[in-house]
């Protein structure tokens, strides 16, 4: 604790001393723990205080970090800029819509949404500047399509995706926290489920025909089933109209109850879309790129010619950079099928309870 | 910070300093007065002290079996502040009842489940 007293500037110690200097006069036991916590609460921040001064160093490292990768691995211009730009945008985010995004306080749903909402989206961003080394086309080939373009679609989709997180974890958000429990953490769960379903980015060879056929209808049935069920469970939730910014649980004023129902099982399917699409892209991405020759499209790439036998380092290269535009277009759609499933299985449990009643 | 702009909790603490504007206090005797917990009532002090509403000072002579204690009280401009931070807080607590936080506008309000 001393060591950390030192990370706080000098002429703040004396408030995080002096409740260390109180709690000899608190009740031992519960009180007295509970005056250590706000203590350490308090050192917590203002270190925090410092290390904000400090974003800025870590930013230009960053940077620095970024050119020494490029010039290692030969990677375009382009990733680099498309890095740096996508990476601003996702810091200056929060700061430009803070009217819009203001956080829910106290709510350790809400800070866990954005903190690792915000921490998968980083973590998307570098692994797509990793696996730009795969993109680049063999000395034998025409040259493909420029990816400044990709980038820029990179940028637009992280960018949406942070402001979809930020206003859905907001004051002002559309959501309950039934709903964003259920949409969060399906997600997560569908998505490695997903990811079990297909390591390698493609469907897995099963030659006995019974699991074979099992294993298909699991294909089909968890991406599609997954986000209707999660929107007839958030529109039928009892909790279904308690917006996440009431600290005391009152309810959204009066006037269409199914709507809403409808809304949340909406807002329910697009964030199990978009947080299994994160997820299943996370863990298939670098799972891709320390086994590329076990990426299922390198037959593809590599079609029966007599004169290559064998798949050339260029041909698991390509068949990565294939697998990495897939599960771009997976981000891409995620979010928009589970919003269409999520509306159809709200509007099914909507119906099925219409008929009960 | 005057009208608006002061929490609850801040005029709590203001009303607790104000008591006795000449004498020092230490932070679990205001915090035991006024029902805060320490990670409530120090960030609220330090406020106070930033803006010159609070002065802070460690205790003179080291007491015999405990650490020096970290004292505060009202400046003169802090106990001003806090005189009429209360009176406007008595005299809108007079005027206005209480009422419920308004809610976003345009939202439905949903009855339980079954219900017509």
């Amino acid at each position: 604790m001393r060591r950390l007293l030192r990370l706080v500037p000098a002429e703040r110690r004396d408030w995080v001393e002096a409740v260390w200097a109180e709690a000899g006069q608190v009740p031992p036991g519960r009180h007295r723990l509970s005056w250590l916590a706000g203590g350490v609460r308090i050192l917590a921040h203002e270190v925090a205080m410092v290390y904000r001064l400090g974003y800025g160093l870590a930013f230009g490292a960053g940077g620095l970090a970024i050119l020494w990768v490029r010039a290692r691995n030969g990677l375009p211009a382009t990733a680099v800029i498309g890095l740096i730009a996508t990476g601003l945008t996702l810091a200056a985010l929060p700061w430009v819509g803070r009217g819009a995004f203001r956080p829910v306080l106290h709510r350790r749903l809400t800070r866990g949404v954005r903190l690792g909402g915000y921490a998968a989206l980083l973590a998307f961003l570098v692994m797509g500047f990793a696996t730009a080394r795969y993109g680049k086309v063999p000395a034998n080939m025409a040259a493909g399509p420029a990816d400044g373009p990709l980038w820029i679609v990179v940028l637009l989709l992280l960018a949406a995706y942070a402001a979809a997180i930020l206003r859905l974890t907001s004051r002002r958000s559309p959501a309950s926290a039934h709903t964003l429990a259920i949409g969060v953490g399906g997600g997560v769960g569908i998505g490695l489920l997903l990811y079990a379903l297909m390591p390698f980015g493609g469907a897995l060879s099963i030659t006995a025909p019974w699991l074979a056929a099992g294993y298909v209808a699991a294909l089909l049935a968890v991406p599609i089933g997954a986000p209707a069920v999660a929107g007839a469970v958030a529109a039928r939730s009892r909790w279904a109209g308690i917006p996440l910014g009431s600290a005391t649980g009152v309810e959204f004023p009066d006037g269409d109850q199914d709507g809403v129902r409808i809304q949340q099982g909406i807002v329910a399917g697009g964030l199990m879309g978009g947080a299994a699409a994160l997820v299943a892209s996370l863990v298939t991405l670098p799972t891709l790129m320390l086994w590329p020759d076990r990426v299922a499209a390198v037959r593809w790439s590599n079609p029966a010619d007599a004169s290559r036998p064998y798949p050339t380092p260029d041909d698991f290269a390509m068949s990565v950079s294939d697998s990495v535009g897939k599960y771009l277009a997976f981000v891409v759609a995620g979010p928009v099928l589970g919003m269409v499933l999520g509306w159809a299985g709200a509007a099914l449990a909507g119906r099925i309870r219409q008929r009960r009643s | 910070m005057t009208g608006p702009g002061i929490s609850s909790q801040t005029l709590v603490v203001l009303t607790a300093l104000s008591a006795e504007p000449a004498a020092w206090r230490h932070g679990y005797d205001i915090a035991k007065e006024t029902g805060l917990k320490s990670g409530t009532l120090y960030p609220i002090l330090i406020r106070l002290a930033d803006r010159g509403v609070v002065e802070a000072c460690w205790e003179a002579e080291q007491p015999a079996g405990r650490p020096r204690r970290h004292l505060y009280r009202l400046t003169a401009e802090g106990r001003t502040l806090a005189h009429a931070a209360v009176r406007t807080a008595v005299d809108g607590s007079r005027s206005q009842p209480v009422r419920p936080r308004p809610m976003a506008p345009g939202r439905p309000r949903l009855r339980p489940e079954g219900s017509s």
